[in-house]
């Protein structure tokens, strides 16, 4: 990892939505090559975090450099050219072709006569094959199911073809092989030096693909760094306030998090009784 | 899971058959009409400026080329505008109801022309123009005024945001349809005219309105043309368009403009004719899909080919030269076009 080259850089930013303070003095540097794992609650400001370093909120002070330019002067096909977003929940023409879709992902390179060349139909096609959606091509969007259009509008967003990609939530809509299966295009592309920054509900996945991981709790960075260092039971139990267990992955001795106590049925397949508040006590 | 579309359901074909319809319906048009002339004669005398056939009368010649040709024509450039404008719309706004008289323009134009009508005799004396001609300024100087007016009260934090504009639209309508009713009501022997104005009909025009119609029709075209990429993005919400490279604002901004510009100057020409803007977009996309390239080419002709048979609809359906407004014409195929609309949704 180049330590001189940045890809993105947040300063000590602050945002707010009116009055309510989301966001307090967090600071990020992503280089090439790296995927940057955000964690946290819902709530803790993850996706607000994203939406600052995608240009789509200013921040209330501090600023956000995409390639040591601050993003707030550049103009949006600028910005497309070196970053692009998946949102959490992607919007489309309902009608609209999934092969069509994808090429929405191209605007920013379009003359303005507004035609595709072959380069980019072609670019739609393999991000499309990328994504495993070659299928889907010809479907319109409103007969795709949720992961489905959830594959295709990864593939839209690749199509950009930019050293950056921030990712809201990818693997909220998709069942775990799918998941896996785009986390796997994910960790070519950043073989390949892409930089990437996701959202994640799931630790443990994130521990398996992150570089690093950035714990966000009520708007402050709680922890910042490689997974082996940070993945730690304190971290964890302060950053989701319930106790986690933090054991070895059987496979490659990733570090992955465990549930501590739950009300579940106890181990020896006998049924607990059910106590008249339906409440759970912890031990 | 390819499909093999049928011939004549594929786009390009589509487009290539409402295009031949369009020139087809042209002379068709010239047919019918109160003076009764034999189709051979209008044959003739269309064919004569391009140097075919029998030479015909100078009265034939006039009624069938500076009457009825130069009305259909105004007809096609209306209605495909209107359409074209409709397409544009309802693409910026995300609202399959928006049509080109949503930001208030009709309101405006048949404030502008109320006024004239009932008080702008004086005014034409002193500027030495047509009663016509004063009617169709004064539309188009009320629709440009109203379409300034929904766009300040639409613009909020420096960007124009979809609802604002809507709502600016009809803030503006509502006002404007209250000075309507109340020059109605100060000058009652003009409210005939101004409601014969108000629904639209394309009587009395020709080649002397086409200076006026292409001067708004034209710049307006080509904002719309400039961005109609933009059009298919927008369909990713305002955010992701943003993230995809678009400059939402100024895009927005560029085709609101086109639009009503377009929109004003057939107002400014024809009166408000409804629900062209509606039906002939959603009948293409039907038939089109939703990318926004070939229903903006296929909804100017489309569009054209509608309102020009409406036109002949209203000018022989009840013979003797007893005109219905065609505004009335596109409302009675429009209105049941539009609750389907509503009732599928």
């Amino acid at each position: 990892m180049a330590q001189e080259e940045v890809v993105l850089e947040a300063l000590d930013v602050h945002a707010a939505y009116g009055t309510h303070a989301v966001l307090h003095g967090v600071s990020l540097r992503v280089a090439p090559g790296e995927t940057v794992a955000l964690l946290g609650c819902n709530g803790s400001g993850k996706t607000t975090l994203l939406r600052l370093l995608s240009g789509l909120h200013a921040p209330a002070s501090g600023q956000v450099l995409l390639f040591g330019q601050p993003l707030s002067r550049m103009r949006p096909r600028e910005r497309a050219h070196r970053l692009a977003v998946l949102a959490q929940r992607p919007l489309f023409l309902p009608g609209m072709l999934a092969r069509d879709f994808v090429l929405l992902g191209r605007y920013s390179r379009l003359p303005w006569w507004g035609m595709y060349s072959a380069a980019d139909r072609a670019a739609a096609a393999a991000a499309l094959e990328e994504v495993g959606a070659s299928g889907l091509a010809q479907r319109p969007m409103r007969e795709l199911s949720g992961g489905e259009a959830q594959r295709v509008a990864l593939a839209r967003t690749l199509a950009q073809e930019t050293p950056l990609l921030l990712l809201d939530e990818l693997s909220a809509a998709l069942d775990a092989a799918r998941a896996v299966a785009l986390f796997d295009v994910l960790e070519r592309r950043r073989r390949r030096g892409a930089a990437i920054v996701m959202a994640i509900h799931d630790c443990s996945l994130a521990a398996l693909y992150a570089t690093r991981l950035v714990g966000l709790r009520e708007g402050v960075v709680l922890f910042d760094g490689p997974v082996t260092r940070v993945f730690t039971e304190e971290n964890l139990a302060a950053l989701y306030g319930t106790p986690l267990r933090v054991v070895a992955h059987p496979d490659n001795g990733q570090p992955q998090a465990l549930v501590a106590q739950t009300c579940g049925p106890p181990a020896d397949g006998s049924f607990a009784p059910v106590s008249r508040s339906g409440g759970c006590v912890r031990s | 899971m390819q499909h093999a579309s049928p011939f004549f359901r594929r786009p390009a074909v589509v487009l290539l058959c409402v295009f031949l319809l369009c020139l087809i319906s042209l002379p068709l048009s010239c047919l019918p009409g109160p003076a009764g002339i034999a189709a051979g004669d209008v044959w003739a005398a269309l064919a004569a400026p391009l140097g075919f056939g029998d030479p015909v009368s100078s009265e034939t010649s006039l009624i069938v080329l500076d009457i009825r040709l130069s009305r259909a024509c105004m007809a096609l450039l209306c209605g495909g505008a209107l359409a074209t404008a409709g397409v544009a719309l309802q693409g910026v706004l995300r609202n399959p109801l928006a049509d080109p008289f949503t930001l208030g323009i009709s309101a405006g134009a048949a404030c502008g022309a109320s006024v004239m009508i009932a008080f702008g005799a004086p005014l034409a004396v002193l500027l030495g123009v047509s009663a016509a001609g004063l009617i169709s300024g004064g539309a188009l100087l009320g629709a440009l005024l109203a379409l300034g007016g929904a766009l300040w009260l639409g613009r909020s934090g420096g960007t124009f945001s979809r609802e604002s504009i809507i709502l600016g639209g009809i803030a503006v309508a509502a006002f404007l349809g209250a000075v309507v009713a109340l020059v109605k009501a100060l000058n009652e022997e003009s409210v005939t005219s101004i409601v014969f104005w108000i629904m639209g009909s394309l009587q009395g025009r020709g080649w002397n309105d086409l200076p006026l119609l292409l001067a708004t029709l034209l710049p307006g075209l080509c904002c719309i043309a400039c961005c109609w990429r933009a059009l298919d993005v927008l369909g990713l919400g305002d955010e992701q368009a943003a993230q995809t490279g678009l400059a939402v604002g100024r895009a927005r901004l560029l085709l609101l403009l086109g639009a009503s510009s377009m929109t004003a100057g057939c107002v400014a020409v024809a009166g408000v004719i409804g629900f062209v803007g509606l039906v002939a977009p959603h009948v293409l996309r039907l038939r089109l899909g939703v990318g926004h390239g070939p229903l903006l080419f296929g909804a100017f002709f489309g569009g054209g080919l509608l309102l020009l048979w409406a036109d002949v609809a209203a000018r022989s359906l009840l013979g003797g030269g007893v005109e219905i407004p065609v505004g009335v014409v596109t409302a009675l195929i429009g209105g049941p076009f539009f609750a389907f609309l509503v009732k599928r949704r």
